[in-house]
């Protein structure tokens, strides 16, 4: 019993770097094997030449994995600081091995372009950078497709639920990654949690394959659009997103959109017993700002010369697209009138519920937000009084209300900060852009969108973009899907003092 | 396993971080709402912040699918409440911490399968290290006939002259067995071609009549100790200088709280009862402190333990020990002039953790520095490991086997012993091997 425990004799920095190449070397096997994927459904189609540098890649990618896993020992325990930036540091990195299959195969041959692509797949943005994806071989294209679908419930959280990766630290890595401030427990323990999650989100998935195969769309076409739609990314297909589909289809993707921006563990939880849906009081917060969403949009839409049932069809489809943050289109909105344009700003900054695979700020923030800065005002008028923010029949705690109050300043601050620098890197690489492309491709890529407005709206894409700035969009689409902090707290200080 | 722990106190959020990082489907419920983010934070379970003796709390714990209820709230009458209303909902076993011992009787019939009461369990350690006088633990095996000894070795004790091998040739005489050592923080499964360095924590075992020889070997210095200085007046106090005075140890208790020392005079007439601060050298500079006296640090504040048992040791107390809560002190604090440390939370995971284990578990033993574990197994009929000698077992190389109980008689196997079923195995194991070997002896 006299024994002294060793203490760490290695810099806190190194420690850090230790655990983060392990994750890393976990997370890039699966990975590896979604690529080994996309190479047969390229073999399928015939691509043999792309099939064969996506297996390449998927080599690659495996190699670097298998070795970093078996050089670096497994970390004793993780702190949660250590998993937020354990988290943040391995984002960057497998967005760049994502980007290997887009680069050999030769399919987006500049790095910038291809990392970006690879970026807004796995944080289910869906901006592109090419103007027309129907070009794009089967095998790539479905490997777009599919880092959306593992970026929606999380790569990180997949690893947890498979592996038993890290024990406890596994929890630290997978909160940090989950969307929403305070993860569901549907298990006592975080990996039976993280299996149901992956479970209910794949099954959702393949129901939404099968309602989209039976209308106007091809198989494949109906497997990437479904494994887009359920982690809210917007890749697709074919240029025009989905305008150029059926009615069927639209109204199937809608309904399947407004399920993804549903917490998934309210959907597991509700399976048996669907009442559990309207008594939860996010949830009925995220039906009423969708329905006032779409009233107001409709309401614009139908002073003009649509036919009216075309302007509520667009109405929904396109305002459930933006509020989950999707990106898919049914119709140019940057052609709409200017005011309802502002609309469309506005509604990249809502994101669906806590825990669905929507971006943005999260309906539990907008509403625990609003709730507090209405206690506030009461404040004002009794100020003896004493007023509890609750949210949900429960008492929403101090800590969480600062902690969603400074996420919503980092938000905006970040929104206004990027912006100005976009604005600049434009000004000075290449023609100056307008306000609106600058201010939109920021709160699409913050907001894991796509699609914004001007120069990067539905019409257009991101390609147009100096290199500089596109790897600033690609780094606020990953900040913006691990929701700021494990991002943030990289550069703080004291992570890296002993 | 499914496993409800009410009361996230000393015990309970130990136990809870225990079991979940071994992989246990964990759930807590803790009345304090403070303690319960706490906790939720730093581990891998669910928590839930109510009353744990409530039906409903206990339903959305799923206490019907659940195999253990664990109660160590700091009630009695809640602790057994929980363990009813579980028993109701179908939890398979259920424990509870009781410490009014005239509350025990009937327990049973209330649903409650298991009293455990780490408070005693702790007093009876301290009397068996106190009695031995120099070790840093004292585990019996067995009914007691067989001991794991534990303890600091001194420099030039017989055990660090060469490998184990050729120690074990010149010490035959008599059944040991060298079990592991901690080093550094690290634990070590002794193998032939070990050798044991001056410093190390050693664990041996032997049978009950060779504890002599035990302490020998390892260099320990036997302090012949007649009184003992308890500091503080918590419960754990009282049934140390009860358990003391029984073994025959004259017992001093310190107390700082005058209405707390006349309480104690009165339940304890064979105690002295000193009222002044346990920490301060005055005071105990009065009780002429000596070699044959240990200070026993048993106050519910680990720095006021520590700092007591200091100042014990440089007024000339011959041994120290302390209770520490926060268990990583124990490691921290070597070499400070602690001779051995207790923790009712070890005692408790103890107790517990042999109806986590699966197969017949007897009795698990759990120690501050390692997360080894010592266990006694009875070999079930048809097991793997019936019938067959020790050397061909093929054991994971991080599990010893210490000691064997037979038909009433015990002894410390060599590789030439078979085991038979009914025997009762005692063996020393690392975390990770811990499910395998019991593997092999349960059919």
């Amino acid at each position: 019993m006299t024994i002294k425990e060793p203490r760490s004799s290695q810099p806190l920095a190194v420690n850090l770097l230790k655990t983060v190449a392990y994750v890393l070397g976990s997370v890039l096997l699966f990975v590896a094997i979604a690529m080994a994927a996309s190479a047969i459904v390229s073999v399928f189609y015939a691509e043999y030449e792309t099939a064969m540098w996506i297996a390449i890649s998927a080599g690659i990618t495996a190699l670097f994995g298998y070795t970093t896993r078996r050089l670096v020992p497994r970390p004793r325990s993780i702190t949660v600081k250590q998993g937020f930036a354990t988290v943040g540091l391995a984002w960057f990195v497998f967005s760049i091995f994502g980007a290997l299959p887009y680069l050999l195969s030769g399919a987006i041959p500049n790095i910038s372009d291809a990392v970006f692509e690879t970026a807004s797949g796995f944080t289910t943005t869906g901006a592109s950078i090419l103007a027309d994806p129907s070009l794009l071989p089967k095998g790539i294209s479905f490997w777009r497709a599919l880092t959306q679908w593992l970026g929606g419930m999380g790569v990180i959280v997949l690893g947890v639920a498979i592996l038993p990766l890290l024990g406890t630290g596994g929890m630290q890595l997978a909160r940090a990654e989950s969307p929403g401030p305070t993860p569901d427990r549907l298990t006592p323990r975080f990996q039976g949690t993280a299996k149901r999650l992956w479970i209910i989100y794949a099954i959702i998935t393949v129901i939404e394959m099968g309602f989209l195969s039976v209308g106007d769309m091809t198989g494949f076409q109906a497997v990437i659009h479904s494994l887009t739609t359920m982690s809210t990314g917007g890749f697709g297909t074919e240029a025009t997103s989905i305008a150029g589909f059926s009615n069927y289809t639209k109204w199937v993707i809608t309904f399947f959109m407004f399920v993804a921006g549903v917490s998934f563990a309210l959907h597991f939880r509700a399976w048996s017993k669907p009442v559990e849906y309207w008594k939860n009081s996010e949830f009925r917060l995220y039906g009423l700002i969708i329905v006032g969403a779409i009233v107001i949009v409709a309401g614009g839409l139908l002073g003009g010369d649509l036919e009216p049932l075309t302007a509520v069809r667009d109405a929904i489809f396109n305002t459930i697209s933006l509020v989950t943050t999707t990106g898919f289109w049914s119709t140019d909105f940057g052609q709409w009138r200017p005011a309802l344009q502002i609309m469309v700003v506005g509604l990249m900054f809502l994101g669906g519920m806590a825990g669905s695979t929507a971006g943005g700020m999260k309906t539990f923030r907008i509403g625990v937000l609003s709730k507090a800065a209405f206690a506030d005002l009461r404040r004002l008028v009794h100020p003896r009084g004493i007023f509890v923010t609750r949210f949900g029949g429960k008492r929403v705690s101090d800590p969480v209300i600062e902690a969603v109050q400074s996420y919503f300043l980092f938000y905006m601050f970040l929104f206004m900060t990027s912006t100005f620098l976009l604005a600049f890197i434009d000004a000075n690489l290449s023609e100056d852009l307008d306000l609106i492309t600058a201010t939109t491709a920021v709160a699409a890529s913050i907001g894991n969108i796509g699609p914004g407005l001007g120069e990067v709206g539905p019409a257009g894409n991101y390609a147009g973009l100096p290199d500089l700035a596109k790897w600033l969009l690609s780094s606020l689409m990953i900040v913006g899907r691990l929701e700021i902090f494990p991002v943030l707290v990289l550069f703080t200080k004291d992570l890296w003092r002993r | 396993m499914r496993i409800i722990i009410v009361g996230a106190g000393a015990v309970g959020s130990y136990l809870a971080e225990r079991l979940s990082a071994e992989g246990q489907d964990v759930v807590v419920i803790e009345y304090d709402e403070k303690r319960a983010t706490q906790l939720q934070e730093s581990i891998d379970a669910l928590v839930l912040t109510g009353n744990g003796a409530s039906k409903h709390l206990l339903e959305e714990a799923e206490a019907d699918k659940s195999d253990l209820l664990i109660a160590v709230s700091n009630s009695d009458g809640a602790n057994v409440l929980a363990c009813f209303t579980a028993t109701e909902l179908g939890t398979k076993t259920t424990i509870a911490r009781i410490e009014d011992p005239e509350l025990r009787e009937g327990a049973d019939r209330l649903g409650v399968d298991v009293v455990i009461d780490p408070s005693a369990t702790t007093a009876e350690e301290l009397v068996r290290i106190v009695g031995i006088g120099g070790a840093s633990e004292v585990i019996p095996f067995a009914d007691g006939k067989l001991v794991m000894v534990g303890g600091i070795v001194s420099p030039n004790a017989a055990i660090t002259d060469g490998p184990l091998r050729d120690l074990r040739i010149r010490q035959a005489e008599w059944g040991w067995v060298l079990a592991a050592l901690v080093r550094d923080g690290r634990t070590i499964v002794a193998h032939g071609d070990t050798v044991v360095r001056a410093g190390d924590h050693a664990l041996l075992m032997t049978t009950d009549d060779r504890v002599a020889e035990a302490t020998r070997i390892l260099g320990l210095k036997r302090r012949n100790l007649d009184r003992a200085i308890i500091m503080g007046g918590t419960r754990l106090a009282e049934l140390t200088a009860d358990a003391m005075s029984e073994a025959g140890v004259s017992v001093v208790i310190v107390e700082e709280d005058m209405d707390r020392c006349s309480d104690l005079a009165s339940h304890h007439p064979q105690a002295l009862v000193i009222c002044g601060d346990p920490t301060d050298p005055d005071v105990l500079g009065d009780l002429d402190l000596g070699p044959k006296d240990v200070a026993i640090g048993l106050t519910g504040w680990d720095e006021v333990n520590l700092l007591g048992c200091l100042v014990a040791k440089a007024s000339g107390a011959g041994m120290a020990i302390s209770r520490f809560n926060r268990i990583s002190y124990v490691g921290l604090l070597s070499g400070l002039g602690i001779d051995a440390a207790v923790s009712s939370r070890l005692m408790a995971a103890s107790a517990i953790l042999r109806f986590v284990r699966k197969g017949k578990v007897e009795q698990v033993a759990t120690f501050s520095d390692t997360d080894a574990e010592a266990l006694e197994i009875e070999v079930s009929a048809g097991s793997e490991a019936c019938n067959k000698t020790l050397f061909d077992l093929n054991l994971p190389i991080g599990v010893i086997i210490g000691g064997i109980s037979r038909d009433g008689t015990t002894f410390v196997p060599d590789g030439s012993t078979v085991v038979r079923s009914g025997d009762h195995i005692i063996f020393f194991s690392l975390p990770r091997d811990i499910e395998e070997s019991i593997a092999l002896f349960t059919a």
